[in-house]
């Protein structure tokens, strides 16, 4: 179903696409993902899992996990989460793993377009970070690639409805999808700037060459300097049947609500009480959406105050020392059990409840994507206050391996403003290496005050904690 | 560990294992050295053909059907799943200058009693429908087949181990004990073990043993790289090579001023596993050192001229690359046998990309060595002795 009436997003649907699942004629419309028309359509379940042919159905919505594979005009493993929705397109359900259509595809194309191209930086990944990252870079004369797998920059942020906060220079009170088109506008704006869409990553190479498939082309990259803002996906928690479709992780609800104006269901259980959590709840509150509880593990939440009282004030309750026991549903989410734990985080027994949702929401937490940075020999290290392994990375966004940088949730997750100014330091650092600064003290001293003051808060102690971990060895 | 064996052998790659499986089978049983952990090494850095099309008539091809009867046996007895089967195998041919040199090689093969015959194009098609038209020929054998190399080389070791054989990895060798100017054990990061009898199954890494004892093995790692696709239902029924890595074999003037392909080493091989991964093949080059990086411009030749036999590859997805070293022997025969100069020591390494397919023969021949000094099987043109005259 739709999202017609929402308080902050307005939808423009485009025209309309005609599309074939399972041989029924649908409907969608321009800007579609295959996974939002069908969401649309009614249809969460995807395909069955290629062992054990369980039912499969969207579970990241940004093109990270296999969960959405179908076959698409005779193409299989497609990630439909991320796949834009074309007129004529046939899409069927995968059950396990298919072969090609040869008849449809393969025709062999000579692509001699491919070549390697020179910059100054590429920066890999275009969230906030990588924004960021590529605008200050351009901002002393580099000449930056920026390559994003999606068919649009701006990363997670075109879905934060919410207001920042922070201070003024770090966009407090504007919208997280305000400041996306902002950042979109200068990138596009800045002569120094190459944005690469539909351009995936596909290996770093000794001396700062990346291999890129480029629009469907396989491209080579040859910088000086490689800037990883890779961002982070999302946790997922063990339970039984954790699986089922209409389960997601907070993000895709987020993508789906937020980006597609598709209501991901009626009666959601949120399970994590973070800022994500928190935050995710109101806005399913907003688009209409039942919220019957957030369960949290912890004996207490973690997001701001602020967002749980907006919560309570609906009438949402916020269980602390409660966990998902399991779910159950035949082809997709029918419901699940919770019950309560103990200070050791031990299920008690008899404090089961069932509850009735079609959707459940996993906000447990992000994990940096790290493998660039393994590819390139970067050093890593566990942390768990970062979200698991990370590059070690020193307080001016450096690896370990010379000409490459970390910024953002890729070299540690903390949240989107501070993703805009450690990508805001790993620009200036790289053009400052490469000698291209000029005015490198004063702003550092000023982008590094700003991240310091984010990460000076009660609530940033996990983060403080992290990063001293991560650098005990440097 | 114990300080004293029946015999040592060091390498835990698949021809350390087999040997130690096929010994214990023997009565003897070996204490297995390895540096890292099983199967790290070659074992694991290569595809899992099983090709007899591509071994030298005469000793070579003989000994490869030998062990690819043995392999189908082990399998039943180790009771592992190895993923063997002998679905037949095609040597793609583009141009008529191929085809002539391969109805050549095809005709050396049958007087030799090989089933392998050439077949058109069209024929080629109909057994691999995703092959491109410019296909105009192709040999074929159904002997031809592929296996799992890293599970085969876990379940020679697990198989050893049941029989009461000990391994040790992450136990690199040090030195080499002597006495009268023969081998009496080794010594090793966990201390020494004496024997008289030392197998030396490194492989890339055979001559740091050897020049323990002065030796100079003339063998080099020579990289491949190989690339990993995407998971697919059942694309390819056959394993696959093209013919002009072959042709060159016998006609090494054809290499000269070759395309950007020749020039990086780059051939094509395919085989699809039991998963449904795709793996696309491969080149040959001499990398610094032991370098197992993979780089730019091979993979992506790779998979430019993999795309010219098989079209719709180009749309196919490359999750994985990965790279591994092939003991290449300087004069292309493997160095199986004992060494005279070095009484005690056994050698058993050199056969680069021919290990995972002889690895059930070339163990069977060096257990019979271990065992008794001397091996059924007629192979004195393998002894190292052949480097020292």
């Amino acid at each position: 179903m739709r999202l017609e009436n929402h308080p902050i997003l307005e939808f423009k649907r485009g025209k309309e696409i005609h599309y074939r699942f399972r041989g029924q004629d649908l409907v969608g419309y321009e800007g579609d993902t295959v996974a939002s028309a069908l969401h649309d359509a009614g249809v969460r379940v995807l395909s069955e899992s290629a062992a054990k042919h369980r039912p499969r159905g969207l579970y990241c919505a940004i093109g990270n996990c296999s969960s959405c594979l179908m076959t698409v005009d005779g193409k299989p493993n497609v990630r439909v989460c991320v796949e834009p929705l074309k007129e004529g397109m046939e899409i069927e359900p995968q059950i396990g793993y298919q072969p090609y259509d040869i008849t449809k595809v393969g025709k062999y194309k000579k692509s001699d377009k491919a070549g390697i191209v020179e910059t100054d930086i590429v920066v890999v990944g275009g969230g906030p970070a990588g924004m960021c990252a590529a605008l200050e870079a351009a901002s002393h004369g580099l000449k930056v690639i920026l390559a994003e797998r999606n068919v649009k920059t701006g990363g997670q942020l075109v879905k934060q409805t919410h207001k920042f906060f922070g201070s003024e220079k770090q966009k407090a009170g504007t919208r997280g999808i305000d400041i996306a088109v902002e950042l979109q506008q200068k990138l596009a704006e800045d002569p120094n700037i190459t944005v690469w869409t539909d351009t995936t990553v596909l290996g770093y190479y000794p001396g700062n060459l990346i291999m890129a498939e480029h629009e469907k082309v396989v491209m080579g990259i040859q910088a000086k300097s490689v800037i990883i803002s890779t961002g982070a996906f999302e946790k997922s928690l063990v339970f039984p049947n954790n699986d089922l479709p209409g389960i997601y992780g907070a993000g895709a609800v987020q993508t789906l609500m937020n980006q597609e104006g598709i209501k991901p269901g009626s009666h959601v259980l949120m399970v994590g009480a973070g800022n994500i959590g928190l935050i995710v709840s109101y806005q399913l509150l907003q688009a209409g959406v039942d919220v019957v509880a957030v369960v949290e593990a912890a004996p207490h939440f973690g997001g701001y105050e602020v967002h749980a009282q907006k919560l309570r004030r609906a009438g949402v309750p916020i269980l602390t020392s409660h966990t998902v026991k399991y779910a159950f549903g035949k082809e997709q989410l029918e419901g699940a059990v919770i019950c309560e734990l103990d200070e050791k985080f031990r299920q008690i027994p008899g404090t089961e409840q069932e509850v009735k949702v079609d959707v459940m929401c996993i906000a447990v937490g992000l994990s940096p994507l790290i493998e660039m940075f393994s590819q390139a020999g970067c050093r890593l290290k566990f942390v768990p206050e970062l979200g698991g392994h990370v590059p070690v990375i020193d307080e001016f966004q450096r690896t370990t391996v010379e000409g490459v940088y970390a910024a953002g949730d890729s070299g540690g997750i903390e949240e989107a403003s501070s993703a805009m100014l450690t990508g805001r330091l790993a620009g200036l650092q790289a053009a400052q290496d490469m000698g291209a600064c000029d005015n490198y003290d004063a702003l550092h001293a000023d982008y590094a005050e700003q991240l310091g003051l984010l990460r000076a808060g009660p609530g940033a102690a996990k983060i403080r904690n992290g990063l001293q971990k991560m650098r005990e060895e440097v | 560990m114990k300080d004293r064996a029946e015999v040592v052998i060091i390498g835990g790659g698949i021809i350390g294992c087999s040997i130690a499986y096929q010994l214990a089978k023997k009565g003897k049983k070996a204490l297995l050295l390895e540096r890292d952990g099983i199967g790290e090494g070659t074992s694991s850095g290569c595809d899992g053909f099983v090709f007899m099309q591509t071994k030298k008539p005469g000793k070579p091809l003989e000994l490869a059907l030998k062990s690819a009867d043995l392999l189908a046996q082990f399998e039943k007895e180790l009771g592992a799943d190895l993923h063997y089967v002998r679905p037949g195998g095609l040597i793609l041919i583009e141009n008529e200058e191929l085809l002539k040199i391969m109805e050549h090689v095809v005709e050396e093969q049958q007087k030799q009693g090989m089933e392998v015959r050439i077949i058109s194009g069209d024929e080629a098609r109909a057994m691999e429908p995703c092959l491109s038209d410019n296909i105009i020929a192709a040999a074929y054998s159904d002997l031809d087949g592929h296996i799992n190399p890293i599970d085969t080389t876990q379940a020679f070791a697990r198989g050893a181990a049941a029989l009461g054989v000990e391994i040790e990895t992450h136990c690199p060798v040090t030195g080499i004990l002597m006495e009268n100017g023969r081998v009496i054990g080794v010594d090793t990061a966990k201390g020494k073990v004496y024997s008289d009898t030392v197998i030396n199954a490194c492989g890339v890494w055979a001559p740091e043993i050897g020049r323990m004892v002065g030796m100079d093995i003339p063998i080099r790692p020579r990289r491949g790289m190989t690339l990993v696709t995407e998971p697919l239902g059942p694309m390819f029924h056959k394993v696959m090579l093209d013919s002009r890595y072959i042709a060159i074999k016998h006609h090494p003037e054809m290499a000269e001023g070759g395309d950007e392909f020749l020039k990086l080493g780059v051939g094509l091989s395919i085989e699809q596993t039991a998963h449904g991964n795709i793996l696309i093949g491969n080149s040959r080059d001499f990398p610094e050192g032991y370098d197992r990086s993979v780089t730019y411009e091979v993979t992506r030749a790779i998979a430019r001229y993999a795309s010219k036999f098989v079209p719709f590859l180009q749309d196919v997805s490359i999750i994985r690359t990965f790279a591994g070293l092939r003991p290449y022997c300087t004069d292309g025969y493997p160095i199986v046998g004992p060494v005279k100069s070095v009484p005690g020591m056994i050698m058993a390494s050199g056969l680069e990309g021919d290990g995972i397919a002889l690895s059930a023969v070339i163990g069977d021949i060096v257990s019979d060595y271990a065992m008794d000094g001397t091996t059924k099987y007629e192979v004195d043109s393998f002894l190292f002795d052949r480097f020292e005259k």
